[in-house]
Formats: C-alpha cells, sequence, structure tokens
C-alpha cells in the first residue's frame, strides 16, 4: 500500500465536510456539484441563485489554482485514458449524475450525512458500478 | 453575503480536494481497483477522505438541520424524495461507470482545472454537454407526456 496517503486524505476530507455543512448552515443548500452544475444550465429561478452557484464552482477552481502556483502542494492529476474515452466517460458521468439525482459530494457526503436512504442507495450504485467497471477495464480487457 | 459565503465554500472544497489527492484520477482508480487488495497495492485514501468529510459534515448537517432559516438568509433547502426510483439507480450506475473510465468524478474535475491539463479542460466540456443531453430529454419527456394529456 505505497500510494496509501491517510494523514492528507484524512485533512482533505475534513476540509471537504466543512464546506459541505458550512454551505447548508450559511447558504442552506446542498453542496452537490453535478446539482451546482446542473442549476447553472437552467433559467429557472432567480439570478441571484446561479451567481451563488458561480461563486462556488469559481472558489473550487481557484484556491486549487493558488496552492498551486504558490508552490504549497506537491499534487497532480494525471489522464491517461485516450481521448474518445475522456470525451464518452464525460458524457456518461454528466448524464448519469444528472439522472440520478447526485454525485460523490451530493450523495455520498451531503446525503449520507443526512442519513438519507435514497443517497445510501445511489452511493452504493456508482461505488459497486465504478469498482466493477474499473475491474473490467484492468483485469479483464487491460489484461 | 451569501455569494461571498458560497465563493468561500467552494474553495474550501477545492482546497479540502486538492489536498486530499482527489484531484488526480489515479489515486480514484487505485482505490477503485479492489483487485489490487490481493497484490497489496490497493489505494484505500478515498475511504478516508469520505470518512473525514462525514464526521465533520455529519454534526454540521445536524445542527443545520434543527435551523429553520439559513445564517445568510433564506430558506434550508434540502431534498425532500425519498422514493428510490429507476432513474436513481440507473443514474449511479453509469454515472459509476464513467467515473471509473478516467477517475474524475464531477467535483474533482472541476477543481483539477487548476492543474491546466487540457484532457481536464475536455472531460469538463463534455461532462457539462452529458448535462445538457439531460436536460434536453427530460423536457423532451415532459412535453410528451404533456401532449397525451
Amino acid at each position: 500500500m505505497e500510494n496509501f496517503t491517510p494523514y492528507s486524505a484524512l485533512l482533505g476530507g475534513a476540509l471537504i465536510g466543512l464546506a459541505s455543512g458550512l454551505y447548508l448552515l450559511l447558504n442552506g443548500r446542498i453542496a452537490g456539484i453535478s446539482g451546482i452544475l446542473g442549476g447553472l444550465l437552467t433559467s429557472k429561478g432567480p439570478t441571484s441563485g446561479r451567481v451563488e452557484k458561480l461563486a462556488f464552482i469559481s472558489g473550487m477552481i481557484i484556491a486549487p489554482m493558488i496552492l498551486l502556483a504558490l508552490t504549497l502542494i506537491d499534487a497532480q492529476s494525471i489522464v491517461s485514458a485516450s481521448w474518445p474515452v475522456i470525451i464518452a466517460a464525460g458524457l456518461i458521468v454528466g448524464f448519469g449524475t444528472r439522472l440520478g439525482s447526485g454525485c460523490t459530494s451530493g450523495h455520498g457526503i451531503c446525503g449520507l450525512s443526512r442519513l438519507s436512504a435514497r443517497s445510501m442507495v445511489a452511493t452504493l450504485c456508482f461505488m459497486g458500478a465504478g469498482m466493477a467497471s474499473t475491474f473490467v477495464i484492468r483485469h479483464v480487457i487491460g489484461g | 453575503m451569501r455569494i461571498l459565503a458560497s465563493a468561500f465554500c467552494g474553495a474550501l472544497f477545492g482546497l479540502g480536494l486538492i489536498i486530499s489527492g482527489m484531484t488526480d484520477p489515479q489515486k480514484v482508480l487505485g482505490f477503485l481497483d479492489i483487485a489490487a487488495i490481493q497484490t497489496g497495492n490497493w489505494d484505500p485514501s478515498l475511504a478516508f477522505v469520505m470518512a473525514g468529510a462525514l464526521v465533520i459534515a455529519f454534526p454540521i448537517f445536524r445542527f443545520a438541520q434543527s435551523r429553520r432559516t439559513a445564517i445568510c438568509g433564506g430558506t434550508i433547502e434540502l431534498p425532500k424524495r425519498r422514493d428510490i426510483d429507476r432513474n436513481l439507480v440507473i443514474g449511479g450506475l453509469l454515472f459509476g461507470i464513467g467515473w471509473s473510465m478516467v477517475g474524475y468524478c464531477p467535483g474533482p474535475a472541476i477543481s483539477a482545472l487548476a492543474f491546466g491539463h487540457i484532457e481536464t479542460i475536455i472531460f469538463v466540456i463534455a461532462m457539462i454537454a452529458g448535462m445538457i443531453v439531460h436536460k434536453l430529454m427530460m423536457n423532451t419527456l415532459d412535453q410528451a407526456a404533456i401532449a397525451q394529456k
């Protein structure tokens, strides 16, 4: 388990949990990223709601950008998939998270924190499918 | 005030994602690859991220749910649905498959834009396109349902 990073995982996770909790407490909204993105694609509701969503997404990009620019962190983001796979994966993730009303943040963190049965089922579905599919990609097709 | 709070929460969220290592697809795939348990190369980090997040979020959610209004004004809006329907399951399964193909889920993909890699940008554009396809499909189904009445 040479790649295992328990401390940074716990610390980063705690920050994600804090951000999700504060978003509900301060703004009364669920910090589900697919939901926030989906909300930006609709013209329903007041403009102020969309500005808030845009502010959240901007914060999500700018904060890591600052960490990287100041070289405060040694992080990477390596995509090893081919172009067709990247595009197909993006389409499926976008479609699937909207159809299932949430992703790792909305169902996995916010939903489980509310002890929502719906979110528990959704989390089991995407974790299960993710693991099964990784097995097929890495050890059946790739192996 | 709400916009500022929103940007602050987004920033914390993004910091959490990059510190936890989840902005790296290889880290995520290292978790999803449970066959690696046998070889001792499995990376349980993602489970620790979830655990760390839940331990902090759970009590704050409890407190927030006991309130009627949000601190920055407005109501506390929680999902009202309780039913477990076909879309929830199929959507979840599809998302899991797409997640495993690259190693990006929506949050980490957005924060990973900070690296400026073209692969990430294309993934995010495709992801948003997938969301638009879903929206168009739902609109068409709604209109068909109205026409039937």
